[in-house]
């Protein structure tokens, strides 16, 4: 039975507080708890302290109580300054979501952006972060880090470099928890080493000379993620009553342990764990609806004024199991922000419909991935046939010029975007207008000039093109399903184009495991697959994934880039110009000039615009961000990449809400 | 015998066994003497044709199946036809007269897009006139299986100009009117056939352990059980997840039948059951088995044809849980997906909220299904009330 | 009745057994595993494993294992240890993570069906009664249209109109403030003002099928001579369907506490994850989709025997209720 409807314009709380305040005045009034119609769990954290306030008054409270040491102790000699646009208010909880229990992701792009050299919010500056500064010897071979003196971990001990050396000896080096060490920390396939000089400098020293680690450190947490005081008890070398410790835990492996409580998913379900970051876990995910952050009192940040960051006392993310509910809690007014999962270039209008009633704001960002959809042959296929065809450039730019992108643009992607081809965005400064627009009018006679070019001139009964000595050609084209929904639709509609062409080609919409499965290297068991172009803007030479065969991404070539991994030892033989781009970037990995390194992207880049990869559809459409009103400070226009944990790297720690808007 | 509710499990989604349409008096107007000397199914249909609902049931059920034969015809336009230009269309309004005298038409409209928020916003040219035709040319189509043609009974005189969405278009510019029409092919035919197959196993099985009792019962019923205790979803994601992806759509198309009807076969094998065991102590079987009727004939010649009006109606009140478990399944993403077009696609795609605030014609194909599963439900419960004609 | 029991126990054994052996293979049957979900996880939002940390991962979820050890692994803690293993994605034990959701699903499935029983009894007696009455057309259309209708959209539509006409926050059951609060009144309240929407969703389609069934019976029983000879006996027309009648036809509802078992955890999946409902389903079905092994396989395995132990139960209370069932008759 459904209730009687209310008057629709009287929100339910106040029906709710009249009618029960009319019954129940006098159990109020007794002191009776139950009866009384509020809630007791609040927005949390304490609520003003205006712009004199040197740091927050709930930690300013504890000071008082003698629970934690003055601010003065609690900085580090010299704290970084984060430029605010507006002088904060501390106090308040900041609402989002996360989607499942796996979602790391979602808090990751808040607080998990500390690294050691910060990069600017619009990703174009790099400035000290947690490391004052890093100085690399003339080779490339040795490296210099200046850490702060006086910083703390989040629980009050120290900073220093044995932290940094715990990390690269200890666990990097560890072979039980890294089969081989990371590629970012060896060179030649060794591991570097690191060693303490003083309490606030460690130099790392690699065998041979490396371009990748001064970048590497602009981008990477995992140097500052081991707390050695904390974390040698979960470790073998340091504790010799671990095996007991993790029997305690009910696990079977000290690694088990290590990864649950420090590595990986700890920042978010290890309350005890210490961090840098802003804001620590105290509700981890599992426990409640929603996994809660607290303001870290040791943060090494200030303001301008001298000011302790974050201003901000806590995050709340509740646990959501469907996007939609996301949408409909962000325009109910419920969510701070959302800047994942649901902000799709389709519930754009359902956002700005409610801007008023929810009062949220747009942010528009800058897509760093360079295509919406990245349609890809796999030229190391399997199959000789198949390969010589797919490895034919007239072949790709034959089928490239069947499709109808501006269609495609109008109909599947809100009509946002323009004709794009696997080539760096428009802002990059590898930014090639011919590169990026080769072969994308659309022009069916152009078409099919180049694929009797190819060869494939003989049709079979249905007017279809067949394979070169007879057989059908059938190209199946894997779409992973459930991830963006307009590449199932899009490539049905390329299948009509293609079709027009003379060429078969069937869609395959797949589990996206199984699409994982079948594309990495070990199996190359694809014809074609479909995938998002990332690459285009700010992480170009980071992941180029789609300009030569980097790893397991290269959809269009897996064995291919096990080759570039493996320095040769496995994956066939690529083809020439393929095998030209992988010496270049093994040069590129050891080269430390900053000039050279972008003299060699750039040869490479000119072999992937000669080449022809793959084929390219449409421009990726601009992320946004829907915010509330009452948050401050806020930068929008920012190149939103995964590597630079988008929003974090727009500092959140000099966010505040004001809730006089 | 007491009816015994079964419980919820494999095989059925949410949908719990289908409540009766209103029972009609038996035989209606005949008169006694008539009544006596009727055939079975004479007195079969009397009854039947008393209960209104079940009439409508029946006729509306026709009416779908003929769709399903007509698409072609039917649609205004072919599966895959879209219109870039006109992404989330709404509705337009069909005109009858045209100046006084009769004439279809509808008046084209257009979108604009809010560059930063990429809203919509439709006007309407009253001004100008999209000429609507009845048995107009378009897309052809494929009759039968054989015959190629190209008339449609209603669409747009000049298949190049604006196209004519009379039930609005979806988010890529498709015609839902045209969608729906297509997918009821598939809607309406999973459920035939799967059910088919259902019945076969159902029949065989449970006349096995019906007829023979003891072992063969207590093994074929506990068999039934396992897979009725076994929980839906799970069986259909894993037994879904591993058709291999290298199949076309059809052959998915048949791989996803043939997983409904494995898993709803249960309840009929249970019903048949039933009816084998009271129908096997019945006299005129033990005068056929004296008779030296052999076991073959016994089933199929005197058991079968005792209750084949139950099974039809059993059948019929299969079918609307197999469009509803397909529903559900391809919304999981799990059962059929684009390109294939069916009810259970299109309404995959109508779930979100962007759908439900702006473009909300986009759910139609949900009240296709509910017209569907109603008229099949009021057809088998009339089928069923009236299969009895002896019942009084 | 002893006996009764004591077979129907017996049988039980090796069903569970072979359902544990199908819930595994169940799992197990799509391609991947788990770690092959989480390096796709990564693959979406950008990131990147390479060989060592997979290989890391594989030792650690251990996928690598051939599959009759995985199985023993897992139904060797369960029967020994009462031990359902770790979910991988929640990264807690299986154990807590049921006990977490257990009592909402229960209360929400208990709720559910006392919904329904209340709707449905009435309506059903007085469709009984007034056959081809204009109420006993209504009702019965109102029934069919609740059936007919997929759930999930009903679902989502409702939540949507929840929210834009009442101002009931968006899913879920309590509004954000709420949400961890004590208990009082005003949590009370909110409750009841969200649950309505799924208790709609589901009861409708509950409500329809139990209407029917109580109907069917109850005009089955009407028309048995029993009732006409107590009629002649001059037996009034209450008493008449009171007394005999109604019990008989209530046989559905005590088959239905079966149904009650076995729904507590699969119950609805789809709809409870449209509605951000905290209950078992949406855990299921997210757990099947990343192959967290011992997650979805404890659910299914714990589901299927509930559902097992409902049917004996079903069985039992209609045993105990109707000797001719428990006779075997026909």
């Amino acid at each position: 039975m459904t209730p009687s409807i209310p008057d629709p314009t009287i929100r339910r709380r106040s029906v709710l507080t009249m009618g029960a305040a009319a019954g129940l005045v006098t159990a109020t009034a007794s002191g009776c708890s139950f009866f009384s119609t509020d809630p007791d769990s609040g927005g949390g954290g304490s609520e003003g302290g205006g712009t004199d306030a040197m740091e927050s008054p709930m930690l300013a409270e504890k000071v008082e109580a003698g629970e934690l040491p003055p601010l003065e102790e609690r900085l580090p000699a010299e704290p970084l300054v984060v430029e605010v646009a507006e002088a904060g208010i501390y106090g308040g909880t900041w609402r989002s979501l996360t989607l499942g229990p796996g979602d790391s992701a979602s808090p990751d792009r808040i607080v998990g952006y500390e690294p050691g050299l910060r990069k600017s919010p619009n990703l174009d500056e790099i400035g000290p972060g947690v490391f004052t500064a890093v100085e690399a010897n003339a080779e490339g071979t040795q490296y210099t880090i200046t850490l702060r003196p006086g910083m703390k971990w989040s629980d009050g001990e120290p900073f220093t470099a044995d932290d940094i050396v715990f990390a690269v000896e200890d666990v990097f080096g560890n072979t039980e928890l890294f089969a081989s060490p990371p590629s970012w920390l060896s060179s030649d396939g060794t591991k570097a080493t690191a060693e303490k000089v003083d309490e606030t400098t460690v130099t790392v020293t690699f065998a041979a000379p490396t371009g990748r680690f001064e970048d590497e450190l602009n981008r990477n947490m995992e140097l500052i993620n081991y707390p050695m005081h904390y974390a040698k008890d979960f470790h073998p070398d340091h504790n010799d009553a671990l095996d007991a410790k993790v029997e305690e835990a009910g696990m079977e492996v000290w690694t088990d342990l290590w990864n649950d409580q420090i590595a990986n998913e700890g920042f978010w379900k290890n309350p005890e764990l210490p961090t840098i970051d802003a804001w620590v876990v105290t509700a981890p995910l599992g426990e409640g609806g929603a996994v809660v952050f607290e303001r870290n009192p040791y943060y090494w940040k200030t303001d301008p004024d001298g000011r302790q960051l974050p201003y901000i006392d806590s995050l709340s993310f509740e646990v959501v199991t469907d996007p939609e509910v996301m949408v409909l809690k962000v325009t109910d007014g419920e969510v701070d922000m959302m800047y994942r999962h649901a902000n799709s270039s389709a519930n754009k209008p359902v956002y700005a419909d409610s801007l008023e009633a929810a009062g949220t704001q747009i942010l528009d960002n800058t897509a760093t991935s360079m295509n919406a959809m990245c349609v890809a042959l796999n030229l190391a296929h399997k199959d000789p046939v198949k390969a010589a065809l797919y490895q034919n450039k007239d072949f790709r730019i034959g089928l490239s010029h069947a499709i109808n992108r501006e269609e495609l643009i109008t109909s599947v992607w809100q009509r946002q975007g323009e004709p794009w081809q696997w080539a760096p965005s428009a802002d990059s400064p590898f930014y090639d207008e011919e590169f990026a627009k080769q072969f994308t009018e659309f022009d069916v006679d152009l078409a099919n000039q180049h694929l009797d070019k190819a060869g494939i001139t003989a049709k079979d009964g249905d007017g279809m093109r067949t394979l070169p000595g007879g057989g059908t050609l059938t190209i199946t084209l894997d779409v992973p399903a459930a991830m963006k929904p307009e590449w199932p639709t899009a490539a049905a509609m390329i299948s009509e184009m293609w079709k027009a062409v003379g060429i078969r080609m069937s869609v395959n919409t797949i589990d996206r495991t199984l699409f994982y499965d079948r594309k990495i290297y070990s199996a190359n068991e694809h014809d074609a697959g479909v995938w998002g172009g990332d690459g285009g803007l700010a992480v170009e030479s980071i992941d180029p994934r789609w300009y030569m065969p980097y790893s397991d991404e290269s959809v269009w070539a897996t064995a291919w880039a096990r080759y570039y991994g493996t320095r040769g030892a496995e994956g066939g033989e690529p083809i020439a110009p393929a095998k030209e781009q992988i010496e270049l970037m093994w040069q590129f990995a050891a080269e430390p000039d900053e000039a050279a390194r972008e003299e060699i992207f750039r040869q490479v880049l000119a072999i992937a615009k000669q080449e022809f990869w793959g084929i390219g559809i449409v421009t990726e459409p601009a992320p946004y961000v829907v915010a509330k009103n009452r948050l401050k400070n806020l930068t929008g226009g920012v190149p939103d990449t995964w590597v630079y944990r988008t929003p974090a790297h727009t500092n959140p720690e000099s966010w505040f809400i004001s809730e006089s808007e | 015998m007491t009816t015994i509710a079964e419980p919820h499990g494999a095989g059925e989604p949410d949908a719990p066994t289908p409540p009766d349409a209103p029972a009609v008096p038996e035989h209606g107007h005949h008169s006694d003497d008539a009544v006596a000397v009727a055939s079975q199914w004479q007195l079969t249909w009397w009854s039947f044709r008393k209960h209104k609902l079940a009439m409508i049931g029946a006729v509306v059920t026709l009416a779908l199946y003929l769709t399903v034969i007509f698409a072609g015809f039917l649609a205004p336009y072919a599966k895959s036809f879209y219109s870039p230009e006109h992404t989330y269309a709404p509705p337009q309004q069909l005109h009858v007269l045209d100046d006084g005298r009769f004439g279809l038409y509808v008046h084209p409209q257009t979108a604009e897009q809010d560059p930063s928020t990429l809203q919509l916003t439709w006007t309407v040219d009253e001004s100008a006139r999209t000429d609507v035709g009845l048995f107009v040319k378009g897309d052809e189509y494929r009759m039968l299986g054989f015959l190629t043609l190209d008339r449609h009974l209603i669409g747009p005189v000049d298949p190049e100009g604006d196209p004519v969405f009379l039930l609005g278009a979806d988010k890529n510019g498709h015609d839902i009117l045209s969608r729906i029409i297509h997918g009821s092919v598939v809607s309406m035919t999973i459920g035939l056939v799967g059910v088919a197959i259902s019945l076969v196993i159902a029949i065989v099985l449970g006349g096995l352990s019906g007829l023979l009792g003891g072992l063969t019962d207590t093994i074929i019923q506990r068999v039934i059980e396992f897979l009725m205790s076994l929980p839906a979803i799970p069986l259909w994601m894993a037994l879904a997840a591993a058709v291999p992806p290298t199949w076309d759509p059809l052959e998915r198309y048949f791989a996803i039948i043939l997983i409904l009807s494995l898993i709803g076969w249960t309840g009929l094998a249970r019903e048949v059951r039933g009816k084998f065991m009271s129908v096997r102590e019945e006299e005129y079987i033990t005068a056929a088995t004296v008779d030296g009727a052999g076991r073959g004939r016994l089933i199929f010649g005197h058991m079968l044809p005792q209750f084949t009006s139950h099974i039809i109606a059993g059948l019929s009140l299969s079918i609307p849980s197999m469009i509803l478990a397909e529903t559900s399944l391809s919304w999981l993403g799990l059962g059929l997906q684009a390109p294939v077009v069916s009810w259970g696609v299109l309404l995959q795609e109508a779930q979100n909220i962007r759908v439900i605030t702006t473009a909300p014609w986009i759910m139609i194909p949900g009240l296709a299904v509910v017209v569907a599963v109603l008229a099949l439900n009021f057809f088998g419960d009339g089928l069923r009330d009236a299969a009895d004609p002896y019942k009084n | 009745m002893g006996r009764y029991l004591l077979r129907r126990v017996l049988i039980m054994v090796p069903t569970l057994f072979a359902i544990s052996i199908a819930t595994f293979i169940i799992i197990q049957l799509p391609p991947g595993d788990y770690v092959t979900t989480l390096i796709a996880q990564y693959s979406a939002q950008g990131d990147q494993l390479d060989g060592p940390q997979i290989e890391a991962l594989k030792n650690r979820y251990g996928v690598g294992d051939p599959m009759i050890v995985q199985y023993w692994k897992w139904i060797s803690a369960i029967l020994f240890h009462l031990d359902f293993g770790e979910s991988f994605a929640w990264q807690k034990p299986v154990s807590s993570l049921l006990a977490d959701r257990l009592p909402l699903t229960i209360a929400l499935s208990i709720i559910t069906l006392l919904f329904i029983w209340a709707v449905s009894f009435p309506i059903g007696i007085y469709s009984a009664l007034r056959q081809y009455s204009a109420g006993d057309y209504v009702f019965t259309m109102i029934g069919f249209i609740g059936l007919a209708t997929p759930n999930f959209l009903i679902a989502l539509v409702l939540m949507y109109l929840g929210m834009q006409y009442f101002g009931t926050g968006a899913g879920g059951l309590f509004s954000p403030e709420w949400k961890d609060a004590s208990w009082n009144i005003g949590k009370l309240l909110d409750l009841l003002g969200h649950i309505w929407v799924p208790l709609v969703v589901w009861g409708t389609a509950g409500t329809a099928g139990m209407i029917r069934i109580l109907r069917a019976n109850l005009l089955d029983e009407i028309r048995k001579p029993y009732v006409t000879a107590a009629r002649a006996r001059g037996v009034s027309e209450t008493k008449l369907t009171v007394k005999y009648p109604l019990r008989v036809a209530l046989n559905p509802f005590f088959s239905t506490i079966g149904w009650v078992l076995a729904s507590l955890i699969s119950a609805d999946a789809i709809v409870s994850k449209v509605l951000n409902l905290p209950t078992m389903g949406p855990l299921l079905l997210d757990a099947l989709r990343s192959q967290d092994m011992y997650l979805a396989g404890s659910i299914v395995l714990i589901s299927a025997t509930l559902t097992v132990i409902g049917t004996l139960i079903s069985d039992l209370l209609l045993g105990w209720l109707d000797p001719r069932v428990r006779l075997g008759a026909r």
